[in-house]
């Protein structure tokens, strides 16, 4: 027998599953783009490839797997792009972005943003596009920016391109000073770091449970965990002062990191983050994480201190190997803004001598210039380097 | 202290301290015992473990509330042929299923999936990010790198990034997923 619901529900996952499953989707209906008005790029052409939209127990599947052409409009060279993706009311507040950095593309030229996504949404779909892409900023060779800023792509961006600038003259110096040859030494010294990074998955978990249940498990993480005091790594010129700093370590799990921070430099601070350093029980280091500072809207006077955001788990695995046992945690200051809109990251010098060098990503702008010397070797990372 | 805090409380007090489920009292007598009893914190971190791993297996499946309806409406249809008495109650019956039928659709029409409830988690692997609520994916972002090597990830609080050389593009691109 087959009530008029599930008759309703069969047709409505059939008539998807005909109408889209399958099927190349058409990019007017699935995705939309919603650039502000006077933005400096705009959407050249949408290729929607191998995507693919399928019904699966109550479910739509999408597959999106999106090629973009975009354009500078701008009368600057564009170093940096962020475009935010939202899902239509699949979880609330559930957003994501794809961020394009290292970027030197000149005013008029087209340059590819890749967006390949994946999202569950519930049936019967509604009505209008099932992915809407927006900008949430653009950065320039000038720092200038432009975008609604929502998702602080501003001072990621920023970030970036300082990072870039000080990579990049450190190869320059590096190719004065020691030649090719130097060059070529300190790319496959990087590209060696990059490979020899421990793989490390790791999730974070926010108890958004009601209060009874957060004190519960707030009580428990206590009582099975232990508590790991940070060590801090000073760096020279950061302009803060780690103070105090413990988590709740159980194994492979850490809940609840807290960094209290001192304001020594004589400027009011809007933001920092403090790099979480994980020594494990084989002594293998590896970034954590990072810890931003717990108020979006801090004003962290000159001699005053402040925390880092709490209240998440993070919890550690190794793809086919057996989770780490974390033993020693350590911190250092790896990025501040100040109330002017200024912005400080550690200097290369200070990387190397401190060894985080070892343990940190390389940045954008490093791994695309090793990925150059690696793809068309050392000639044409010189002239890479040339143009900036 | 109080004695109250030297006798080992029993098992299931401790299953359900570890589960949440005590009141504030005896939560606070087992939370004074757990303070200097090793072995019992021991098993409570058992418990606690135990209830995480059940947790993360026992998603219950979405209820398919037409499919009970109906269900019941065969049983009731059934009861009723092969009973005299119940053949009495037959109106009332149909009535009710009806009226259950009627509820279930409104059910399904209003919300025909249930919403995503639970924690918010963000994983970062050398697939992808990806936002869950609860057990249920939301909003995955795939990193398409020709090697994992290339592909390096940054945690924050509210936000996960994966970082990687885009095989087809060519270009360093970051996906980020949020928790707000």
């Amino acid at each position: 027998m087959c009530t008029r619901s599930s008759l309703l529900s069969f047709c409505l996952t059939a008539g998807l599953a005909m109408g889209q499953g399958g099927e190349p989707l058409n990019p007017a209906s699935a995705i939309r783009f919603n650039l502000p008005p006077g933005a400096p790029v705009s959407v050249v052409s949408t290729e929607l490839g191998d995507s693919r939209a399928q019904a699966r127990g109550g479910a739509l599947v999408l597959d999106l797997r999106a090629t973009l052409t975009m354009r500078n409009d701008a009368a600057q060279n564009l170093r940096g792009l962020t475009m935010v993706v939202l899902s239509q009311e699949a979880a609330p507040g559930g957003k994501g972005s794809v961020a394009v950095p290292s970027l030197n593309i000149a005013p008029g030229r087209n340059f590819p943003v890749r967006i390949n996504l994946r999202l569950l949404r519930p049936l019967p779909a509604p009505a209008g596009p099932l992915v809407e892409v927006g900008l949430d900023g653009a950065l320039f060779a000038d720092f200038s920016f432009f975008g609604p800023n929502r998702l602080e792509s501003r001072r990621t961006m920023t970030v970036w391109e300082m990072e870039a600038r000080r990579d990049r003259q450190f190869l320059k110096a590096m190719l004065e000073k020691s030649g090719p040859e130097g060059l070529q030494q300190e790319l496959l010294a990087s590209l060696g770091r990059q490979a020899a990074r421990p793989r490390v998955d790791v999730q974070v978990s926010r108890d958004q449970g009601p209060p009874p249940a957060r004190v519960i498990s707030t009580a428990v993480h206590a009582l099975t965990g232990r508590n790991v005091t940070f060590a801090f790594l000073k760096l020279p010129e950061a302009p803060l002062d780690l103070v105090s700093g413990s988590a709740l370590v159980n194994g492979a799990e850490a809940a609840s990191p807290r960094i209290e921070a001192a304001n020594r430099s004589n400027r009011a601070v809007r933001y920092f983050e403090v790099g979480w350093i994980v020594t494990d029980s084989a002594d293998r280091r590896f970034l954590a994480g990072s810890l931003p500072s717990s108020s979006l809207s801090l004003e962290l006077r000159p001699g005053r201190a402040a925390g880092t955001l709490q209240d998440r788990s993070y919890k550690f695995t190794r793809p086919g190997e057996s989770p780490p046992t974390i033993t020693g945690m350590s911190g250092f200051v790896s990025q501040v803004e100040f109330a002017d809109g200024r912005i400080w990251i550690p200097s290369r010098k200070a990387l190397i001598d401190s060894e985080l060098h070892a343990v940190l990503p390389v940045s954008p702008e490093e791994q695309r210039l090793s990925e150059l010397y690696r793809n068309r070797g050392l000639q044409a990372l010189i002239e890479e380097l040339a143009k900036f | 202290m109080s004695t109250l805090f030297f006798r080992h409380p029993g098992e299931a007090d401790l299953a359900l301290f570890a589960g949440g489920e005590l009141g504030p009292l005896a939560r606070w007598r087992i939370e004074g015992h757990l303070s200097r009893c090793a072995p019992c914190r021991k098993v409570v971190c058992e418990f606690f473990e135990l209830r995480s791993k059940v947790i993360d297996l026992a998603e219950l499946p979405p209820i398919d509330w037409a499919q009970l309806a109906a269900r019941i409406h065969r049983q009731a249809e059934g009861a009723g042929e092969s009973s005299a008495p119940a053949t009495m109650l037959r109106p009332a019956w149909g009535a009710v299923a009806a009226l259950l039928v009627l509820i279930a659709a409104g059910l399904y029409l209003i919300n025909p999936f249930p919403k995503p409830a639970g924690p918010v988690r963000l994983d970062a692997s050398a697939g992808g990010v990806e936002l869950r609520v609860g057990d249920r994916q939301v909003l995955t972002l795939l990193n398409t790198s020709e090697k994992e090597t290339q592909v390096s990830w940054r945690v924050s609080a509210d936000a996960v990034s994966a970082r990687y050389l885009d095989a087809s593009t060519g270009l360093i691109t970051v996906n980020n997923v949020y928790a707000q």
